[in-house]
């Protein structure tokens, strides 16, 4: 692979994002913890709570796969539900879980917006950060700019399923815990572009993947005003949003909500997608990362980003990347597939 | 002018909480049985209910707050239930495995499932493999559930399977097994008795098994 290719990729990935058309399809490679813990045959529980270990494994990673791969504070879901109080449950595999504390009107207005240079692991967080940054080495940008959509984190808060009931029956108690969680991410993105190298903060990625269990209807009345509202706050960064379930029904409300790139899940018609809103948003994904990416065999991922490249890349707007963040034990080679798929497939 | 089971079917459709408790005591007390309320009200209306989720006409809100009015009808005619005057087209038990707390999909599983006629029995989230054999070893059941989103506790199937197995009650219960990291190759090598792609391909699945159960019993 040319050395510069990472480089080039990322001009190719900013023209995108432009709506400007490159020389080919930029790929983008979503990695976090279950893939770099199996990738390097680590202890999830371990690379989480070792900023250390964190940066060792993540720069393993990034070596491997071309300087493609971020480095990144990785502490999963558990950064802002856990600075706004909520208990969490790691396993043994090292996935951690949220466990629902909001359990009526009072519980949320007793919320306050938190401290998060003292506040659960977004504390951690800023620590990891600022270790990361040092031991990172020289020319080895570090990432800072992912948060979870405050309607995500009052899910989790809540519980996924009785939060899509309350959305019905207790509207308001919907309103009043989002205006809070909405107010928390404000307050931490300003931290996060407080603690960056000044001019640094550039983009701001969102993860989401509950807005697409709620129809267009509930989506504009309680989850739209939350991204406006963010991403109103920094007029002047870019706006990417990952959302890997069926956003299937509510394409134009995203696109009403600012959104610039959009990380999209296998099970979105890319085709459809691109009609509905790709003169709007950029698209990136769709490579179904678990029967294709990482079960499939090379021939199977070529073939299936070939067919991708096809649906998105017309006239531009189109990042290839999985549909979702990257497997944990997906072969390197169905990777260096996709990355080889965009090259061959994918020139302008 | 709607009938009283129109009504009841269009108080499931709608999640109407409000009234669902009074359609079902006026039904009964209109001299309906049971049976019929079920039959011929609450299973159709969760079974639209399962239709319109899947033509994307409703979504997960909706459809929540359906499943929730149907159980509030269930809990009315629980002492029908319990006296046995109200019989289901099977019993299933369902779970999503230990250290996966997803319960979306789970739940959207039930809703199909009691609107094809099914009784349901969930078993919660981050279920250990004994809780699934001590539901099986207590209970009537012919079907079992169970689902996992996350590759990383896959094996956390198997070990519900090899539970069942030792605890002797592995020939009592058809497995269905779905979620977003199943596969039908993991399923026929873990040895489920069926993969379910969907909600509605697990419904369809269910049905033939609990008919092959029955011819079979008839045989």
């Amino acid at each position: 692979m040319d050395k510069e290719f990472a480089i080039k990729n990322w001009e190719r990935i900013n023209k995108t994002i432009r709506h400007e058309e490159p020389d080919q399809v930029p790929v983008f490679l979503h990695v976090n913890g279950p893939f770099i813990t199996k990738y390097n045959g680590i202890d999830p529980y371990q690379y989480y709570h070792d900023p250390a270990l964190m940066v060792e494994c993540q720069l393993k990673v990034r070596e491997r796969f071309y300087n493609l791969t971020g480095v990144f504070p990785d502490l999963s879901m558990a950064v802002e539900p856990s600075a706004l109080g909520a208990k969490l449950k790691w396993t043994a595999d090292g996935t951690v879980w949220i466990i629902p504390h909001i359990k009526t009107l009072e519980d949320v207005e007793q919320l306050e917006i938190p401290n998060p240079e003292a506040a659960g692991y977004m504390a951690r967080a800023i620590h990891t950060y600022r270790y990361m940054r040092k031991a990172a080495g020289e020319g080895v940008p570090v990432s800072f700019n992912n948060v979870h959509s405050p309607w995500g984190v009052a899910a989790l808060m809540r519980g996924t399923s009785q939060i899509m009931e309350d959305l019905i029956l207790q509207p308001s108690l919907v309103k009043r815990l989002v205006e809070k969680t909405t107010d928390t991410i404000i307050h931490w993105l300003h931290k996060i572009k407080s603690e960056v190298p000044q001019g640094t903060f550039q983009r701001i990625l969102v993860w989401d993947d509950l807005s697409s269990f709620v129809g267009p209807k509930h989506f504009r009345e309680f989850i739209l005003p939350i991204y406006q509202k963010v991403f109103g706050s920094f007029p002047e960064t870019e706006r990417w949003y990952h959302n890997d379930a069926n956003a299937t029904s509510i394409l134009e409300a995203l696109a009403d909500a600012g959104i610039e790139c959009f990380h999209l899940g296998y099970e979105v018609n890319l085709s459809d997608a691109k009609r509905r809103i790709g003169d709007r948003v950029c698209l990136m994904g769709n490579v179904a990362p678990l029967t294709v990416l990482r079960n499939g065999t090379p021939r199977e991922v070529m073939e299936a980003c070939r067919m991708i490249i096809d649906k998105g890349a017309a006239g531009g707007g189109f990042i290839l990347a999985a549909g979702g963040y990257i497997d944990e034990g997906t072969p390197a080679e169905n990777i260096d597939t996709m990355i080889e798929a965009a090259e061959k497939y994918g020139k302008y | 002018m709607l009938n009283i089971m129109e009504q009841l079917t269009q108080a499931v459709i709608k999640g109407d909480i409000a009234h669902i408790d009074s359609l079902v005591q006026v039904s009964l007390d209109l001299g309906m049985s049971a049976q019929d309320i079920l039959d011929r009200a609450l299973i159709p209306g969760m079974d639209e209910v399962g239709h319109l989720f899947s033509a994307s006409q409703i979504f997960l809100p909706e459809m929540m707050v359906s499943a929730k009015v149907m159980h509030m009808a269930l809990n009315k005619l629980r002492p029908y239930i319990v006296r046995g005057e109200v019989r289901r087209l099977g019993r299933m038990a369902i779970g999503t495995v230990k250290d996966d707390l997803h319960d979306i999909g789970k739940n959207i599983v039930i809703s199909v499932m009691e609107g094809g006629g099914i009784e349901m029995i969930d078993l919660g989230v981050d279920v250990p493999p004994e809780k699934f054999v001590e539901v099986l070893s207590n209970n009537d059941i012919q079907l079992l559930g169970v689902s996992a989103i996350l590759t990383t506790v896959l094996h956390n199937i198997e070990n519900i399977i090899s539970a069942i197995k030792k605890a002797g009650v592995r020939d009592k219960v058809k497995i269905l097994i779905g979620g977003v990291a199943v596969s039908s190759g993991l399923v026929e090598k873990i040895g489920g008795d069926a993969y379910c792609k969907d909600a509605a391909d697990g419904l369809r699945k269910a049905k033939e098994i609990l008919m092959t159960l029955k011819s079979t019993t008839k045989d």
